[in-house]
């Protein structure tokens, strides 16, 4: 129990020390680049039952660190791009898995969700005796712990897990203080300067975190769709105030300065003011032990770009 | 066959209501807008009216003119270069070569994406790909054969580029693909319009000229000319109209195979009207697609490429049906 | 006009004559006739100055075809090809005038009375029969009425009465001092009205 605290002031430290090092660009876009992960040691003294695991799942990797088992780890998934786990292979290209490189790394579990692929590849290696399990993905804030728990389940570290996902659910529950005044955001997928913006509705996984913050995710309230291709007039109309988007596609458009002269943009409020929040690609929508600080972030980004 | 004065009647018929429709089409739009005929009329009124009216609809109407009839024209000039009327202005690599020009030139870190250096690097690697497709083959025939084979080999040289090189900036070029006019400001309008008109001003005469390939190469050689170099020509016009249009908008399917089969069919294929036609036939598709593709579901915006296709297919099947000039 | 002395010819690697020689003179109706593949057509290449002589020289007028530009030669003359198919709907009348926007008028509808085109000059050029695209061809080679025309084969899609108004047609240019030289593939008897038959066989 002592150690738990201990690791909520630590996490709290940590946080500080992240919020002092967010790059601030002098075109006043807020870039979050990182956000610390939180963890629990190894305190619940379980061992897992496999040695030699491949966790592929989106921010799988992440998870069963966050548990205190990298020394399980042989392969993790594109998402879980902490420094701790550096060491870790990552062991597909993009959500595309290679069978001959997994079967070769001999693991005795291999955890997917839906978004890894080719189902060929993952009958190929299931062929070969070793065991591919499937878990959920998760796209809001409040299943975080559900991901946490069906992971530490297959592990075979229930106590782990449940530790894990009450340790997400406090910091959660401290950092995401509501931000005043309701803000309204809008999520853009950007993809370059010729090619139409999409914006981000229900079930983007940003509306999720929007929403968590005491926010008001434009794109979701009207639209059902993950990310959809609004005309600019409407995007216009529709006036938010902050612009939410993910870094590498901020660079796609020529950053800030390029993101403003967008049709649509441009007649924003958001546009006029450049209230701009980049979070980096892998981070924003990974759902895992580092949502928790993100959420901290963010709510700081959005009380400065609010001016 | 219609005399000459009918085709310059229908011709103006058609641009008057190009007129009438580009009008129309400020005052339609996804977000409602009361009276939008004061602020066309008065450009000076402020307000969020005014500004979706002048500064969401106005370069976007215009550059749907623009970019219809640069591809109009180029596919009218490809057309009639090599003879075929199934030709394409991407068919001898232009598209490819645009790409790979852009993409080189956003990695070295000489230009950045949406500006003119990128739209000049693409004219120059469209006008590479055109000049590599030239010295490889002898008639118009091989054009053909070796384009396809130079579009297949730059294309896979950008993807390759863009897989290694981890830019994001310079993989919006992957993107170009799905063209859109959502983005245009006026910035692009002050790109598009110089490069468009003149280009297709000189198109316009040399067109007299481009009527002789359909002579056959041997007796435009007996009568003392250069097919080949008549040939480069035209495609060094065409490289201009595509790289700078794809550049600023993407690539627009289907266009500039319709716009010229249309034109043909409604005054015939003599160059010098048929590069006015598919100028104001292009222009018109163009406007009329992108008008659609922000005003029939919205507050969403349909892929233009989607419109265009579903425009232009049944209406080349319908036009080859009925002429049947095409198979002999 | 023409002189031809001891020539070789090759078309790609196959030598086609060997030491030929002949003359044609201004003002004259010359046949070339033999049997398929003996070299007619690749001698009225060699002629229109588009195939290079292996040996021997050609003159055309005094001076070597093969140091006439190409644009000296477009001014001297003309060449009907065999047959061409056409993609593109232009008119008769506009595939006539192509290249030839400074001919008058009155040529045009010369050639077009003459060579039986009326009927057909508004029509799209490629929904002619063989025979009519075929004279379309020849008068495209007489309209700038220059001193020397080359014409293959004008004879293969023709009809009787259609090649009656062409022989009359080629007498009447000669009288008015064109030299023509044609490929044909007919006996020798039925050619009477040349000035000189080359038989190649």
């Amino acid at each position: 129990m002592l150690d738990v605290r201990i690791r909520v002031a630590a996490a709290l430290v940590g946080l500080l020390a992240t919020l002092t090092s967010c790059t601030s660009t002098s075109t006043n876009a807020i870039e979050i680049t990182s956000a610390m992960v939180t963890s629990v040691s190894s305190s619940s003294q379980e061992t897992p039952r496999y040695s030699k695991v491949i966790a592929l799942a989106n921010g799988s990797a992440e998870i069963i660190d966050s548990m205190g088992f990298k020394n399980i780890l042989v392969g993790r998934d594109i998402a879980s791009t902490d420094e701790s786990l550096k060491s870790v292979p990552i062991v597909s290209t993009g959500h595309q898995l290679v069978a001959e490189k997994i079967i070769a790394l001999q693991p005795e579990l291999v955890i997917i969700d839906e978004s890894v692929g080719p189902i060929d590849a993952i009958e190929t290696i299931r062929s070969t005796g070793i065991k591919v399990e499937l878990i959920n993905e998760v796209w809001s804030v409040g299943e975080i712990s559900t991901k946490v728990g069906a992971i530490a389940e297959l592990i075979g570290t229930p106590l782990a897990g449940q530790l894990l996902a009450d340790q997400v659910q406090l910091t959660i529950s401290e950092s995401a203080k509501a931000v005043s005044g309701s803000p309204r955001i809008a999520f853009l997928y950007l993809r370059g300067g010729n090619s139409i913006y999409l914006l981000g509705g229900k079930g983007s996984g940003a509306d999720s975190l929007i929403t968590a913050l005491g926010g008001v995710d434009v794109g979701a309230a009207i639209s059902d769709t993950p990310f959809s291709a609004f005309s600019s007039e409407s995007f216009a109309n529709e006036d938010p105030e902050i612009l939410l988007v993910m870094s590498k596609g901020l660079e796609s458009v020529g950053g800030v300065d390029g993101l403003i002269t967008l049709p649509g943009v441009a007649q924003t409020r958001a546009g006029k003011n450049r209230a701009v929040i980049a979070v980096d690609d892998s981070l924003l929508l990974s759902f895992g032990p580092r949502t928790p600080n993100l959420l901290a972030e963010l709510a700081d980004a959005i009380g400065r770009v609010k001016r | 066959m219609m005399a000459l004065k009918g085709k310059r009647v229908l011709l103006l018929s058609i641009f008057l209501l190009l007129l009438a429709f580009s009008l129309f089409a400020l005052s339609v739009g996804s977000a409602e807008i009361e009276s939008p005929w004061r602020y066309i009329f008065s450009p000076s009124l402020t307000g969020p009216a005014h500004d979706v009216i002048w500064q969401i609809r106005f370069p976007r109407v215009l550059a749907a003119l623009l970019v219809g009839a640069a591809l109009g024209v180029a596919g009218a000039l490809s057309q009639s270069a090599t003879n075929n009327p199934l030709a394409d202005p991407s068919i001898i690599g232009t598209s490819a070569g645009a790409s790979l020009g852009a993409t080189i030139a956003v990695l070295l870190n000489i230009a950045e994406i949406g500006t003119l250096p990128t739209t000049i690097a693409a004219v120059i690697g469209a006008l590479l790909a055109t000049l590599l497709t030239f010295a490889s083959s002898r008639s118009a025939l091989q054009l053909v054969i070796v384009g396809i084979a130079t579009s297949a080999l730059l294309s896979a040289l950008v993807g390759l580029i863009l897989t290694v090189a981890n830019r994001p900036d310079a993989r919006s070029i992957s993107f170009w693909s799905l063209g859109s006019l959502a983005l245009v400001t006026s910035k692009s309008i002050y790109l598009l319009a110089p490069v468009i008109l003149i280009t297709s001003a000189i198109a316009w005469f040399i067109s007299q000229k481009l009527d002789l390939l359909a002579l056959g190469d041997r007796e435009v050689r007996f009568l003392g000319l250069n097919p080949q170099r008549m040939r480069l020509f035209a495609f060094i016009l065409i490289a201009i109209l595509i790289a700078t249009a794809v550049s600023t908008v993407g690539s627009i399917a289907f266009l500039a195979l319709a716009a010229p089969h249309i034109t043909r069919f409604l005054i015939g294929p003599r160059n010098r009207p048929l590069i006015i036609g598919s100028a104001v036939i292009g222009a018109a598709l163009l406007l009329f697609a992108d008008t659609a593709a922000r005003t029939v579901a919205p507050p969403f915006e349909l892929p233009i490429g989607l419109i265009t296709s579903l425009i232009g297919a049944p209406i080349l099947i319908l036009l080859l049906r009925r002429s049947g000039e095409v198979w002999r | 006009m023409i002189k031809i002395d001891s020539i070789s010819l090759a078309y790609g690697a196959r030598t086609v004559m060997e030491d030929f020689s002949a003359e044609i003179s201004l003002s004259s109706i010359t046949a070339i006739v033999g049997s398929n593949g003996v070299g007619k057509s690749t001698l009225l290449a060699a002629i229109a100055g588009e195939l290079s002589i292996q040996s021997g020289v050609l003159e055309i007028n005094g001076r070597d075809v093969s140091e006439f530009s190409d644009k000296e030669l477009a001014a001297i003359r003309s060449v009907a090809q065999q047959s061409h198919s056409y993609w593109m709907a232009y008119s008769a009348e506009e595939i006539l005038r192509l290249g030839n926007e400074s001919v008058s008028d009155s040529r045009l509808n010369h050639l077009s009375t003459h060579l039986v085109l009326t009927s057909f000059l508004q029509q799209r050029i490629t929904e002619l029969s063989g025979g009519q695209l075929q004279r379309i061809e020849i008068a495209r080679a007489f309209m700038r009425e220059l001193p020397l025309v080359l014409l293959d084969e004008p004879f293969a899609s023709q009809d009787l009465a259609s090649q009656g108004s062409l022989i009359e047609f080629f007498k009447a240019e000669r009288e008015v001092g064109r030299t023509i030289v044609l490929v044909a593939h007919r006996d020798r008897g039925a050619l009477e009205w040349c000035d000189q038959i080359i038989d190649l066989n």
